[in-house]
């Protein structure tokens, strides 16, 4: 096939043709930032937040969906970005109201947002590096409880670390850096790391192991090492988005990353198909319509001369039987595991 | 002609934007961001019925300035996230002052959107936080401080009751539970003999047993003449059943987070058991402002209050009005100027004190409720005679 492209005098074109499902998803991402922007503020927020979403599924699909193992550990990262952001952007005296027992060499910082946001990704993947060594031998469930116990404990040493996280205590005046262009910029770039990473030969080769880890290993494939990058990696982009999070609301509480923010997660993950990236991209934001949609039915809405009102937590019910929904009917989510591209023969990705 | 076109055009534009602005200050805006729905809304339901009245009483008698109440209501779900949404929803939408739920982990995402917007944000959180140092010279807490009402009980305890020796039982799951233990602890060991707090312990709210907590209770040399304990239901009144099941009789005192009778069925015939709170809902307070207030409260909403938040609520508005009325106008500095010049101020919640660096009472009486054979009642008003925050 590689042959065959080389030698054609389309080269050029083929190549072209592998960057339309990443261009598609810019453009989706573009216009959702630019219909935004035309809203009002408080639609504004909620749109930063779907992209944020969208920069946290991203991260996830970088693991689960290349993997194939599920993980439980997305709030777990975006909780470390948040928090690291928080202490090193907060200005100083906020922090002596806040976290009057915070170490000094972290209580002087006062760095500017953008380098704190890094700092956060960073963070998440260095905590990703350390643990995933050994996490990564394992495979299946075991896999996938293992992450939710690292989500658990990340949740209870950040909600009595006191020195520094605070505990229980929000932590507040974070510069609130995120605005629409960041927020959409910001999602851009973690779509752009996830199309990079997945074109690469070590993602195809993590994708082969998710078919078959046995045929995977007899060909040579290192299937540890390679989980161990996808996850590394998975943490610095879901790390970000975890700062992003933090600097959209200018307040940090534990209680924000735990088991609903990783369900979320999760269920746009598999709403939108988990082996794809515009699966990843699409549950993102079609999850985040929905739950604007209902929660605006909750609070009741004119239609015509009635007015139109849902009771209340009757969203999160709807939001479960579309989860299971696509579950029944269409368990590739609505992606269907392909890319979005133009041509009628659909051979994108290895799935296709 | 096209001059004489353009000017008409012009004034009719500018009479059509004098009559929006005027209809738009016709009445003066306050945001209740507030948990409608949500675990949150058992805390909060008391306090914004406690606000609508106040609405309602202050535009029968005249309004703010001449100009009646709008209520621009949020639900926030339970989710503090959503409470910086609503906040710039309600101010988008005209609010020159916003309330906020009891709790300052709760309400400071939407207070911190109204401090940076130049807006009032009232709240109930018993967090000395909400106010200049935690958000800024916007933010007002009616409440008392989570750590006066510590001392209140250390001093009421010791002063008014006798009572020599205490052990602290502390659920350190929020903030409110830890500052009031702490201040219980702290003023204790001040005003009392050394070695007579007899223990220090914790528990967490969800800890289906607390077993162990007991055995060193029991474990003790001499039983503790009072046992102060700081939690909040379900946990709270758990820990009080196994407390009195395995035989501890002694006086247990709490803040204001276990104020009220709903979870009284968990304990049967519960006895020596005291709280502080804003007042009491039983027509019994020895004052006669909060009786008043109760019996219209329940004339207003058709049943009894369940805990004495909707105080709270009445009196934030309260304050907001007067303070509104006395600077002559909405303007968040000219308000919040009135409102540090406040000295006992008389709300219904009580003598109320501001200054440009304290947004919340700390010596401020509160009423002493006690439960005997499951019934509740006064006991009298009581206050901390040091306001000391740390």
């Amino acid at each position: 096939m590689d042959l065959l492209a080389k030698s054609s005098p389309n080269r050029i074109g083929d190549r072209r043709k592998r960057l339309i499902p990443l261009v598609s998803l810019i453009v989706i991402v573009v216009l959702v930032g630019l219909a935004a922007s035309q809203g009002a503020i408080v639609m504004q927020r909620r749109v930063i937040l779907a992209l944020i979403y969208l920069v946290a599924v991203v991260g996830l699909y970088i693991f689960v969906g290349n993997s194939g193992v599920l993980s439980f550990a997305s709030s777990a990262f975006m909780a470390i970005g948040a928090y690291t952001t928080a202490i090193v952007t907060m200005a100083p005296n906020m922090k002596s109201t806040f976290l009057p027992d915070l170490p000094a060499f972290l209580a002087i910082q006062h760095m500017p947002p953008l380098a704190g946001i890094m700092l956060g990704g960073f963070m998440a993947a260095l905590i990703a590096a350390v643990i995933g060594a050994p996490l990564m031998r394992l495979s299946g469930i075991s896999a996938g409880i293992a992450t939710l116990s690292l989500m658990v404990i990340v949740y209870i040493v950040f909600g009595n670390w006191d020195s520094v996280t605070g505990g229980q205590r929000s932590l507040m005046g974070l510069v609130g850096y995120v605005k629409l262009p960041q927020a959409t910029l910001f999602a851009i770039g973690a779509i752009v790391i996830a199309f990079i990473y997945q074109e690469s030969r070590g993602a195809l080769m993590l994708r082969a192991s998710r078919e078959d880890p046995v045929a995977a290993a007899a060909s040579g494939i290192r299937i540890t090492r390679h989980r161990w990058i996808a996850f590394v990696l998975s943490a610095f982009v879901t790390g970000i988005a975890g700062a992003l999070f933090a600097h959209l609301q200018g307040t940090v509480r534990i209680e924000s990353f735990y088991l609903s923010l990783t369900f979320l997660l999760l269920a746009m993950l598999i709403v939108g198909g988990s082996q794809s990236l515009a699966g990843a991209v699409m549950g993102a934001l079609a999850l985040s319509l929905l739950g604007e949609i209902l929660r605006q039915l909750e609070r009741g809405v004119p239609i015509l001369q009635f007015d139109l009102k849902i009771p209340g937590g009757l969203g999160d019910i709807v939001m479960a039987l579309c989860l299971l929904l696509i579950l029944m009917f269409r368990p590739l989510g609505l992606a269907g595991g392909r890319e979005l591209t133009f041509s009628r023969n659909r051979t994108s990705g290895d799935n296709g | 002609m096209k001059n004489l076109q353009s000017f008409v055009a012009a004034s009719v534009l500018a009479t059509a934007a004098s009559v929006t602005a005027a209809q738009a200050e016709d009445t003066v805006k306050i945001g209740f961001v507030m948990s409608y729905s949500g675990w949150f809304q058992q805390i909060d339901a008391a306090t914004i019925k406690g606000a609508e009245l106040a609405v309602a009483e202050i535009n029968e008698n005249g309004g703010i300035l001449g100009r009646q109440i709008e209520i621009l209501p949020f639900d926030n779900k339970s989710e503090p996230p959503l409470g910086a949404d609503g906040a710039l929803e309600v101010i988008g939408n005209g609010a020159t002052a916003v309330m906020l739920p009891s709790d300052f982990d709760f309400g400071a995402p939407g207070a911190f959107v109204a401090q940076q917007n130049g807006v009032i944000a009232l709240s109930g959180a018993s967090d000395p936080k909400f106010g200049v140092t935690g958000i800024g010279p916007y933010a007002y807490s009616i409440s008392n401080a989570a750590q006066s009402q510590g001392a209140l009980l250390a001093e009421w305890a010791l002063n008014e009751q006798g009572w020599d020796t205490a052990y602290v039982l502390l659920d350190n799951t929020i903030s409110y539970t830890n500052s009031l233990c702490d201040s219980f602890a702290k003023r204790w060991k001040e005003i009392a003999p050394e070695g007579s707090l007899l223990g220090e312990d914790r528990f967490r709210n969800d800890d289906a047993s607390i077993a162990s907590q007991v055995t060193r209770i029991k474990g003790l040399e001499a039983q503790p003449e009072a046992i102060m304990m700081c939690s909040y239901a379900p946990g709270g009144p758990s820990a009080i059943r196994q407390l009195r099941a395995a035989g501890v009789t002694s006086p247990v005192l709490t803040g204001e987070s276990l104020d009220g009778d709903y979870w009284i069925g968990i304990v049967p015939d519960l006895s020596d058991f005291y709280v502080v709170n804003y007042g009491s809902v039983y027509g019994d307070d020895p004052s006669e402002a909060v009786n008043g207030f109760f019996t219209r409260y329940e004339a207003a909403t058709g049943g009894r209050a369940d805990v004495s938040y909707a105080l709270r609520g009445y009196s934030m508005i309260e304050a907001y009005a007067t303070a509104a009325n006395r600077a002559g106008s909405l303007d968040a500095d000219a308000v919040s100027a009135e409102l540090n010049k406040f000295d006992e101020e008389p709300l219904v919640i009580g003598n109320t004190t501001f200054n440009e660096d304290l947004h919340i009472a700390t010596t401020r009486p509160m009423l002493v409720m006690q439960a005997q054979d499951g019934k509740f009642s006064a006991v009298g008003r009581f206050a901390a005679s040091v306001g000391n925050l740390d």
